[in-house]
Formats: C-alpha cells, sequence, structure tokens
C-alpha cells in the first residue's frame, strides 16, 4: 500500500518553482530518504503534503486517499511530522506541551504514559519537569518534538531534518527510535543533509535538486548498482596509471594526485599482480563502495568520486 | 473542534497572559476607585451636591463596558497576542499537520478569544460596580425600569466584548505577527471612538439608521443614557430603547460576522510557515 504519493506535485513562489513536477512513491514500512541541497525543495514538498500549503499544480495522495478528497483530513491523523523545527509552547514545560499535543491530536494518554515518552527519547523527567521549553538546548526540544509525533501513535512520520542540534548521542538514539518504530510498522519520510545517517536507515531515497526530483532508488537497487572501485597508492601514479591501462582489461581508470582509481568489477589480485610484476612499490590498496553520499554528488554533476 | 478547544484553553490557562489579564480586572477596579476617591478629596466633592452629579457611581459603571477605556483596550490586545503566540510558537501548525481543518483552528480560537475576553471583562465589571456602589453615590431615574436596564447594559458589555474578538482574532490570524495585530487592535478601537464621539455631536435622529450599523454606537448611547450624569437622550421612550438595543446588537452580530468571514477566508487560503 502506497502511504504517499505525489502526482507531479508543483508549488511556485513569486513566480520561482519551489517544487517542479515532482512524483513520489513511499509505501507501507518504507524509511524514505528525502536528500538534496538547501533550497532544494524538500521543506516545500513536507509542507504541501502536511497541508500547511496548498500546491500550484499536481496532487497527491495520503493512503490512498487524494487531497481534494474531504477523507483527507481523516487521512491526515495517522500522520506526525516535524516540519523545519519542532514546534511547541515555549512557556509551557515538556509534559504541558506533550499534553496540548494530545487534545490536538485527539489521543487520550496518561502522565505516566507521557513521562515515558519523555525518557523514551532520551530526556531525563526529572530534570526537566519543572523546566520551561523556552529554557531547553536546540538538542532537548528536539527530541521532545520527536516525543509530541510519537504521541499520536502516527503509523506515517514525517521528519524535516531531524538530526539538527543532536550531539553524537542524540544522533544514536533518534536513530534507534525511528528503526525501532520502523519495526513496529511505522512509515517514515525523512529529509535530512547527514547523508551517512539516512544510509543507515533508508529503505528508499529521493533526490531533488532545484525543486525537481532527480531520482528515486530502494537503498537495495542501489548497492545493487553502486559503483565499486579500487583506490591504489603507489611511488609513482604515472607508471601505475601506464601499466593498468596497457593490461586493457579495466573499464575506466582515473589518476588523481598521489593515486589511481579504478572503476568496476576489477579484480583486485589481478591488479595487484600487475603492479607487482611491473617493479612498482604498492603503498595500499583499497576496495570501496559507492557510498549514498558518492551517488547523490555524481548525480549532481558536482564531483568526480574521491 | 472539541479537541482543539480543549487544546486552546488549557493553552490559555498556562497562559502567563491570561494571569496578567485576571490580575489587572483585579487591579484596575481598586486603582479606578483610588483614583476617584483622590479627585474627589482634593476637591472637596464629598457631601457635595455637585460633586456627586458629577464624580459618582454612574460615570464610573457606565465606561466599564468600553473597549477604549482601561482594561477595555488591553484585553483585545491580550487576545491578539494568544493566538499570535499559538502561530510564532508553531503549535498552530501542529493543529494543521494533525488533521484539523483551517476554519474549525479558526473558530476554536475566536471562541477561546470570546470567552477570554469577555470571561475578563465580566469579572472587571463586577469588581467596578460592587466597588463603585459601596464608595460612590449612585443616581437612578425612576421612571426606568433598573432590570431591564441593567440587561441591556450587561448583554451590550458582553456583546461589544464578543464582537472585538472577533476583531482581535481577525487581525492575529491575518498578521500572524504581535506587533501589527497590537497596533491595529488598538487603532481600530481608537476610531471607532472617534467615529462615536462624532456620531454623538450630530443630531441622531436623520441619520439613526446609518449610525446604528457602527459598532459601539448602541453601547455608547446605553452606557450614556443609563448610566452616566449626562442623560444626553434620555428623552427616548421605552419601545425605541427596545428598537436601539436589538439594532445595536444586530450590528454587533452583522460586523463580528464579517470580520469572522474576512479572517476565515484569508486564513484558509495563506500557506503557513
Amino acid at each position: 500500500m502506497n502511504v504517499l504519493t505525489t502526482d507531479r506535485l508543483s508549488k511556485v513562489y513569486k513566480g520561482n518553482f519551489a517544487v517542479k513536477g515532482v512524483s513520489l512513491h513511499i509505501e507501507q514500512g518504507d524509511i524514505y530518504g528525502f536528500v538534496g541541497e538547501n533550497g532544494a525543495g524538500k521543506t516545500t514538498l513536507i509542507r504541501l503534503v502536511t497541508g500547511l500549503a496548498a500546491p500550484t499544480s499536481g496532487s497527491y495522495s495520503l493512503y490512498e486517499v487524494p487531497n481534494s478528497s474531504r477523507e483527507i483530513f481523516e487521512v491526515r491523523r495517522r500522520t506526525g511530522a516535524i516540519v523545519e523545527t519542532a514546534t511547541m509552547s515555549r512557556s509551557m514545560t515538556a509534559l504541558e506541551n506533550l499534553k496540548t499535543q494530545c487534545y490536538i491530536t485527539g489521543v487520550e494518554k496518561t502522565e505516566e504514559e507521557l513521562i515515558a515518552l519523555i525518557g523514551r527519547v532520551g530526556l531525563n523527567y526529572e530534570e526537566i519537569r519543572r523546566r520551561k521549553v523556552g529554557k531547553f538546548s536546540l538538542g532537548m526540544r528536539q527530541r521532545l518534538g520527536i516525543a509530541m509525533v510519537l504521541v499520536s501513535d502516527a503509523d506515517f512520520i514525517i521528519l524535516d531534518e531531524p538530526m539538527n542540534g543532536l550531539d553524537p548521542q542524540g544522533f544514536i538514539e533518534v536513530r534507534e527510535t525511528i528503526l525501532k518504530l520502523n519495526r513496529e510498522g511505522v512509515t517514515f519520510l525523512i529529509s535530512s543533509h547527514i547523508l551517512s545517517e539516512l544510509e543507515k536507515i533508508c529503505t528508499k531515497i529521493g533526490v531533488i535538486s532545484h525543486g525537481e526530483l532527480l531520482e528515486e532508488i530502494r537503498m537495495e537497487d542501489l548497492h545493487r548498482n553502486a559503483r565499486r572501485r579500487i583506490v591504489i597508492e603507489t611511488d609513482s601514479a604515472d607508471a601505475t596509471e601506464e601499466a593498468l591501462t596497457a593490461d586493457g582489461s579495466f573499464a575506466e581508470i582515473v589518476k588523481e594526485t598521489g593515486r589511481v582509481t579504478v572503476y568496476g568489477d576489477a579484480d583486485v589480485n589481478r591488479v595487484m599482480w600487475i603492479l607487482v610484476s611491473k617493479g612498482l612499490w604498492v603503498r595500499s590498496v583499497n576496495m570501496l563502495e559507492e557510498t549514498i553520499e558518492d551517488h547523490y554528488i555524481r548525480l549532481l554533476g558536482r564531483g568526480r568520486i574521491a | 473542534m472539541k479537541r482543539l478547544l480543549k487544546a486552546d484553553f488549557y493553552h490559555l490557562r498556562k497562559s502567563r497572559l491570561t494571569l496578567i489579564a485576571l490580575i489587572l480586572a483585579v487591579a484596575f477596579p481598586l486603582l479606578t476607585v483610588l483614583l476617584f476617591s483622590g479627585i474627589r478629596a482634593i476637591g472637596e466633592l464629598d457631601g457635595n451636591e455637585a460633586g456627586d452629579l458629577l464624580l459618582n457611581a454612574n460615570y464610573v459603571i457606565g465606561s466599564v463596558f468600553s473597549f477604549t477605556n482601561n482594561l477595555g483596550l488591553v484585553i483585545p490586545v491580550f487576545a491578539g497576542i494568544i493566538v499570535c503566540l499559538d502561530y510564532s510558537n508553531g503549535t498552530l501548525r501542529n493543529k494543521v499537520i494533525a488533521g484539523n481543518r483551517r476554519s474549525s483552528v479558526y473558530l476554536s480560537h475566536l471562541i477561546v478569544s470570546m470567552l477570554f475576553c469577555v470571561g475578563v471583562i465580566v469579572l472587571y465589571a463586577i469588581l467596578t460596580v460592587a466597588l463603585a456602589l459601596i464608595f460612590f453615590p449612585f443616581h437612578w431615574d425612576p421612571s426606568l425600569n433598573l432590570g431591564t436596564e441593567v440587561l441591556y447594559f450587561v448583554l451590550y458589555g458582553i456583546m461589544s466584548f464578543a464582537f472585538i474578538a472577533t476583531v482581535s482574532t481577525m487581525l492575529a490570524l491575518i498578521f500572524r505577527s504581535i506587533a501589527p495585530t497590537i497596533i491595529v487592535t488598538i487603532l481600530f478601537s481608537m476610531v471607532l471612538l472617534i467615529f462615536n464621539s462624532v456620531i454623538m455631536l450630530i443630531d441622531y435622529e436623520p441619520i439613526r439608521y446609518i449610525v446604528y450599523l457602527i459598532p459601539t454606537f448602541g453601547a455608547n448611547f446605553f452606557n450614556l443614557n443609563d448610566f452616566n450624569i449626562l442623560g444626553i437622550l434620555s428623552q427616548t421612550t421605552d419601545a425605541s430603547r427596545g428598537v436601539i438595543f436589538a439594532e445595536g446588537m444586530l450590528s454587533y452580530l452583522f460586523f463580528g460576522t464579517i470580520h469572522t468571514l474576512i479572517g476565515l477566508l484569508v486564513f484558509r487560503k495563506r500557506d503557513l510557515r
């Protein structure tokens, strides 16, 4: 079942396309990573599908209910979202904010359940019980924001840059929470610029640039199609390139400062044998696979894979 | 809608502005009595017939429901700030994301603002009236039915603050920023005051149906007529007073509805940040 699909969704601000003809598909159980540079249109798209902004053209469906339907309000209740920053009343405590969120979403939770939720996102209730949210650090607010999303027992959660302001421990805790909830059946749409974090949790990614969706790919396909490479450091990069090119069995050889990279499914033993037989001094040989970050950079054509 | 009202009332209950408004609702009557007592003492007006006619309980009571006077000017501003804070905190966004219709979000705010404005002004009015009656002389025209007049007066007061709540809610959800909401709410009250003041100087009969379209005119009319020593319009008959009351109430209802529709239309169309 598709949790979210967009069909040529566009949003124009002052004559400029913030989102242009985006068609994405998120299935139940996915952790969908939304990748793009600042201003690429990630947040605008999230604002469109959460009902905060109206599309200029195109449409979207939540749980296969089109946005033009009156039922969209009902299915939206199954959705939780943090858009840009976690939003809460700064003059209230964490518990009071969670209670407000309970009222807003129509969920009934006991105080004990809410306190447990505070603990679940890594906040120490005893430390913060009297503290107003206005005095929280950014990371603490971010965690509380996640707790507020979790209040509604939503089965589709949208997180816009959830790792912002988190320390490494916070990263891990949020990541673990996302994975745990996903195992329980919660679908996620996560936009983040920390690609290495997305790589660890996502099942599918969508790459957006200048408002256009460049690619939508499952992580297993990304790994399957990932360009493997062997990075070799010898005493002479020129001689190494010459020897490997002369062999003629390697598809793509790129010489960079102090090293040579062989792309494709090259046999590392053959590479080593060629270099040793040519009398070259091999300092290091590394077999690497394309990461989400490499893929992203290559897709955007911003640079070569290092 | 019910859950939004619960959330908005909870927010109102926890807001410092509510506490400040309640403190002001208690402090202003005390300050008014102190001020009037001071003036009466300085002018040696106690026991003086002229003084009783100028600075009496009628004068104090007559202005309790004016929204250009004391707390009347502060309450709608506070109501507007409370709505604005919902937007600037982003909690308003949470409501939309959670599948609440924007019209429900707007109307919930409107209801809470109305109850806030009416609740605070009624508390202020009760205290002011009680203190005024204790400390100052009160005059009453025996030809008028006290019960009916008090009912008119209170209903007008409540209606005028419900009306001004429609204005502050509309401004807050259109501007979504505290500063312009405060400024325009105060300006709105001031402009109405100026209109009323000008109209009160004109012989109202030839333009009667026009002036009743202007909110607060009716309220000022009743305030001045019943509780102010000036008694400018006391020549009106009971029958015409009933008509004036009904027309004035309809005027509030009409303009309150217009403000709500404008606010709803703008709020539903706008993108939320």
